[in-house]
């Protein structure tokens, strides 16, 4: 099927542009990752709707240093949907340009240019089914991703624990075991950015993973916003029976990352500019592979690390 | 019985001649030696050895099939029959995986 067909009446009649009329006048600012993500054109609604799901990740406005991304809320008619038998549909279609990434899924659409800024729009016709079922989330995960590769990050599938002396982060695509070490992580007092997706940015004295508001199965443990952790250590979780550490070689580790780097992996014109970030991700932090039961305890073995 | 893809794409006829092509949903990037390729559609991620990473570099550069012998073969080690051999298996499965194809297609 090509893109947006599953959902959308007429997919030739995708917005061009980031134009359209907005829910309404509410606005919500949602800070992470030293990123302020601005919604705008939201209903009374969905504003509330909003805060109440990202609680104190809310600021009152926009930072004057931070760096920000605008994400609109226009309106759709029930008509540019499909109407069938499914009661829900959470997977959602994504297209490449050059200049921008189109998403089109369950009553909604939406499109993020990067140029001349990045920017975000997205149509639904869902007032109050915009956040619970998840439409709102599902583009502002692709609207991060991007905004991290624009500051030389990359937003990662992973679980990544705290303690006093840094950050161990854990990668691995899904049923790689992120849930289950972030369980045995907490369980010896560490602490839980999140076992899902983590941001991972370079700065002046290494790499830092921050806090960001989507987890998996096991959540996170950290409840306050702007926390981050300097990361110690880079690894590819992988189950087995004899627990080992291994190191890969570079294009194993960049390979490996690139299968876990959501939404821009899959992006042909973003393609050079994502490996070489994770080339340098992998030359600060060379990854290796941890290969752990889950009756084992890990951090035996990472103890000589 | 009709044939499917792999077993038309077998039958291309592999000439020293020959001009491959990367296909356009095949993303490729040589790492430190090593060779990193992404199936778009497929989303697929796949590891090439050094030698593999040479190929396509060479392919990339438009070499045809003859070249690609005759610098292979200078920069390694190996009796040359053996090293037409093993390259020919290795462009026919890069094709079978919709990683390169016939740059006359």
């Amino acid at each position: 099927m090509s893109f947006g067909e599953a959902f959308l009446n007429s997919p030739d009649l995708f917005p061009a542009r980031q134009t359209g009329e907005t829910w309404g006048d509410e606005r919500v600012v949602i800070c992470f990752a030293g990123n302020d993500y601005i919604c705008c054109g939201l209903s009374a609604t969905q504003a509330a709707a909003v805060r109440e799901r990202f609680a104190e990740l809310c600021v009152p406005s926009p930072g004057e240093r931070r760096p920000a991304v605008e994400i609109r809320i226009f309106r759709a008619a029930d008509e540019d949907f499909i109407e069938d038998e499914r009661v829900w549909e959470f997977d959602f279609d994504l297209d490449y340009a050059p200049e921008a990434v189109s998403f089109a899924g369950f009553r909604f659409m939406g499109r993020l240019d990067w140029a001349p800024r990045l920017q975000a729009a997205l149509w639904s016709s869902e007032d109050g089914r915009l956040v619970s079922h998840a439409i709102f989330e599902n583009v502002l995960r692709v609207v991060v991703a991007y905004h991290l590769l624009e500051q030389g990050g990359v937003l990662l599938h992973s679980a990544a624990l705290g303690d006093e002396g840094g950050a161990h982060v854990f990668f691995g695509p899904s049923g790689a075991g992120k849930s289950t070490i972030s369980r045995l992580g907490f369980e010896t007092g560490r602490a839980v950015l999140s076992d899902d997706m983590n941001a991972l940015r370079p700065m002046a004295d290494g790499v830092v993973v921050e806090k960001l508001p989507f987890a998996g199965d096991f959540g996170h443990t950290i409840k306050s916003a702007g926390v981050q952790f300097l990361v110690r250590d880079l690894y590819l979780l992988e189950k087995g029976s004899v627990p080992a550490v291994r190191s890969l070689r570079p294009a194993q580790a960049v390979a490996a990352l690139l299968g876990c780097a959501p939404f821009v992996n899959r992006n042909p014109y973003r393609f050079d500019e994502l490996v070489q970030k994770l080339q340098e991700l992998n030359a600060q932090l060379p990854v290796r592979v941890l290969t752990f039961a889950p009756d084992t305890c890990p951090w035996d073995l990472l103890r000589g690390f | 019985m009709s044939l499917g893809p792999a077993a038309r794409v077998l039958r291309l006829i592999i000439a020293s001649t020959t001009v491959f092509r990367k296909t356009a949903d095949a993303r490729y990037r040589n790492v430190s030696g090593e060779g990193i390729v992404v199936r778009q559609a497929a989303g697929e991620v796949l590891v090439l050895s050094e030698v593999g990473a040479r190929v396509l570099d060479l392919i990339q550069s438009g070499a045809p099939v003859g070249r690609l012998f005759t610098e292979l073969a200078a920069e390694y080690d190996i009796e040359r029959a053996i090293l037409e051999r093993d390259v020919m298996d290795y462009l026919q499965e890069l094709l079978e995986a919709g990683i390169i194809e016939s740059a006359a297609s």
